[in-house]
């Protein structure tokens, strides 16, 4: 069936496939997306893909997939799906293997002029400090019981051990721990995985950038956020490393298995799932909720020896960090929300989505909450990244979520084989962008050209009003594993 | 990554060899003395389940011990059940980093030319 032709356009940035389209589909999938994404769209399987999520058992109102969308493992990538709590599913498919990816920003005391012909150099300084890289672990290794501190109390963890300032935890998305965790649903190979990888960043798109902040659209929100023009910002990217992918290994495959004892049946292995209150949704989100804490803490470590760096590189005085935010794009949340007039509880399962809670909202830290949730996303190497502004309309339309960033448009094996590597090391020095990676070809997997057009996305995210835009970021230095 | 064989076994063979090239490439054509085996005994629904799944168990123990399995002793082997041997040696330097063995697009069926195969999409 070619799903494009039942596309139909509600309004300007947003698209439906009505729920009759396929038997099976419970709701309707709906895509944020501009004329020009559109002409992308079904160049890969993630329009399948959405519309097989619809059929996911408890689902409400429709399957949703962000301007960033591409083909992920059973759920596309930049996508959002809400269960009914607490009978409807929970499905690993539905977080994605690097359980709790996300992005923090820190911003910093300085500015541009204050990094002047010493990019480089800190290049070189921030990847000797900060271990990436693949296979690569950190300094830190934890015995068993240590590691289920970590599982239990995420950010907390990394306070307690001098890794964390009192401020940063309110800062972080669920003050960086989600209180379900249990260690005991995590398999011992998963915490062997895990045992050494704590404050580290990892290889693929995991990455720091230091930016500056080249423009501000929403100045009232820029000065509630601490950013100014020209000021110097670091993004962190990272995820819960092996840990989070051997947890979500061992329960895609627990859920194939007791598939049939739920009597559901569905199009795809990988949207394998289970009813959130039985027993193997449980500790499925259980063990999720651990990996979660786990990359919380692991980007608060990173965060500590980004900070010792700093402090280093540019003198005590002026070698603050601030934490602005830390948001996950890769997690499941039970929230309340409207559906059809009554607020209700849900599974909300963010796949390459963020979180974009607008103003008032408990959630969000009480200095920040009358301006909206600080919304990061981070556009490909070379390009700019943006920091938006959560908003009402998000919190009606999307169950309060919006993209996660540029959205691959190419494999990692067609990209290195379609860029010049020399071209694009020249290209991204002219920019005056340093870059230091693990391997060239980490970095033409990562070119500009294997991405969407941020700008386009943003845009998008921007008119349809699920999140608004405060600042745009262009990246002076790259460390990537 | 795709492979096809003439058999199970072989088949597990080959997904086996194929995932240790990807990881690193070349290590299993010369190598050196096997210094770690490791049992594998796995049940699952059906073939492709079970090939997905036993690629899987091989990567954690790669992870685990930082190490390439070039070689597979089965014991028993059918549609649903295997019970084998994996023989291998550490490596700590690797080219790819295979985060996962995923379960997208893989369907064990026969082709052709009567012999088993199927896609293996990797998560890097």
């Amino acid at each position: 069936m070619d799903l494009k032709q039942h596309i139909q356009k509600v309004d300007e940035y947003l698209w439906e496939i009505p729920q009759k389209t396929r038997e099976g589909m419970r709701v309707p999938a709906q895509i944020y997306a501009s004329d020009k994404l559109m002409q992308e769209l079904g160049n890969d399987n993630s329009l399948e893909q959405l519309t097989n999520v619809a059929m996911l058992p408890g689902i409400k109102k429709a399957s949703i997939v962000m301007p960033d969308v591409h083909e992920g493992y059973g759920f596309p990538i930049g996508g959002v799906a809400a269960t009914e709590w607490p009978h409807g599913v929970i499905s690993p498919g539905g977080i994605g293997y690097d359980i709790n990816c996300g992005v923090r920003i820190l911003c910093s005391e300085l500015e541009r002029k204050d990094l002047k012909n010493r990019g480089e150099e800190l290049a070189k300084a921030l990847y000797a400090h900060i271990p990436s890289g693949v296979g690569k672990g950190g300094s830190l290794h934890l015995d068993e019981s240590e590691l289920d501190k970590v599982l239990r109390k995420g950010a907390q963890w990394a306070l307690e051990n001098g890794f964390a300032e009192m401020e940063d935890i309110e800062h972080i998305e669920s003050n960086g721990c989600l209180k379900d965790a249990d260690p005991d649903f995590v398999s011992e190979y998963a915490k062997k995985r895990g045992a050494d990888q704590l404050g580290t960043i990892g290889s693929g798109n995991h990455f720091l950038e230091v930016s500056y902040v080249d423009e501000i659209f929403d100045s009232e929100s820029a000065r509630a956020f601490g950013l100014k023009k020209n000021q110097l910002i670091i993004l962190i990217h990272t995820g819960s490393r092996g840990l989070g992918h051997q947890i979500a290994s061992d329960y895609l495959k627990q859920m194939v298995s007791t598939l049939d004892s739920y009597h559901i049946q569905l199009p795809d292995r990988e949207l394998a799932c289970a009813p959130f209150d039985s027993k193997d949704g449980q500790a499925y989100f259980k063990a999720m909720a651990a990996a979660a804490n786990f990359a919380w803490c692991n980007r608060q470590v990173i965060t500590s020896k980004t900070r010792e760096l700093w402090r280093e590189f540019f003198g005590k005085e002026k070698g603050g960090l601030r934490l602005l935010y830390d948001v996950a794009h890769n997690i499941a949340k039970v929230e309340e929300h409207i559906v059809d007039g009554k607020k209700i509880k849900l599974i909300i399962h963010r796949k390459g989505s963020t979180r974009s809670f607008g103003p008032h909202n408990p959630e969000i830290p009480e200095a920040l909450r009358s301006t909206g949730q600080p919304v990061i996303i981070p556009g490909s190497m070379g390009t700019a990244s943006y920091v938006m502004v959560g908003t009402q309309t998000a919190m009606e339309k999307t169950f309060g979520s919006t993209c996660h960033g540029a959205g691959r448009r190419m494999s990692r094996h067609a990209a290195t084989r379609n860029v010049n590597i020399h071209n694009l090391e020249k290209e991204l020095l002219s920019m005056d962008i340093h870059v230091r990676a693990g391997s060239r070809k980490g970095v033409s997997e990562e070119a500009p050209i294997a991405y969407k057009d941020i700008e386009e996305v943003i845009n998008v995210v921007h008119n349809a009003e699920i999140a608004r835009k405060v600042a745009r970021l262009k990246p002076m230095v790259v460390i990537k594993g | 990554m795709r492979i096809r064989a003439d058999s199970s076994p072989a088949l597990f063979e080959a997904a086996l060899e194929g995932m240790s090239q990807i990881i690193k490439a070349d290590a299993c054509k010369n190598p050196p003395f096997f210094t770690l085996t490791i049992p594998i005994n796995l049940r699952s629904k059906n073939i492709t389940t079970l090939l997905i799944e036993f690629l899987g168990e091989v990567l954690t123990h790669s992870h685990l011990h930082n190490a390439i399995f070039c070689k597979l002793q089965i014991k028993i082997l059918n549609d649903h059940f295997i019970s084998a041997l994996i023989f291998g040696f550490p490596e700590e330097k690797i080219d790819e980093d295979i985060k996962a063995v995923t379960y997208h697009e893989a369907d064990v069926k026969l082709n052709q030319d009567k012999q088993l195969e199927t896609i293996i999409v990797f998560d890097i």
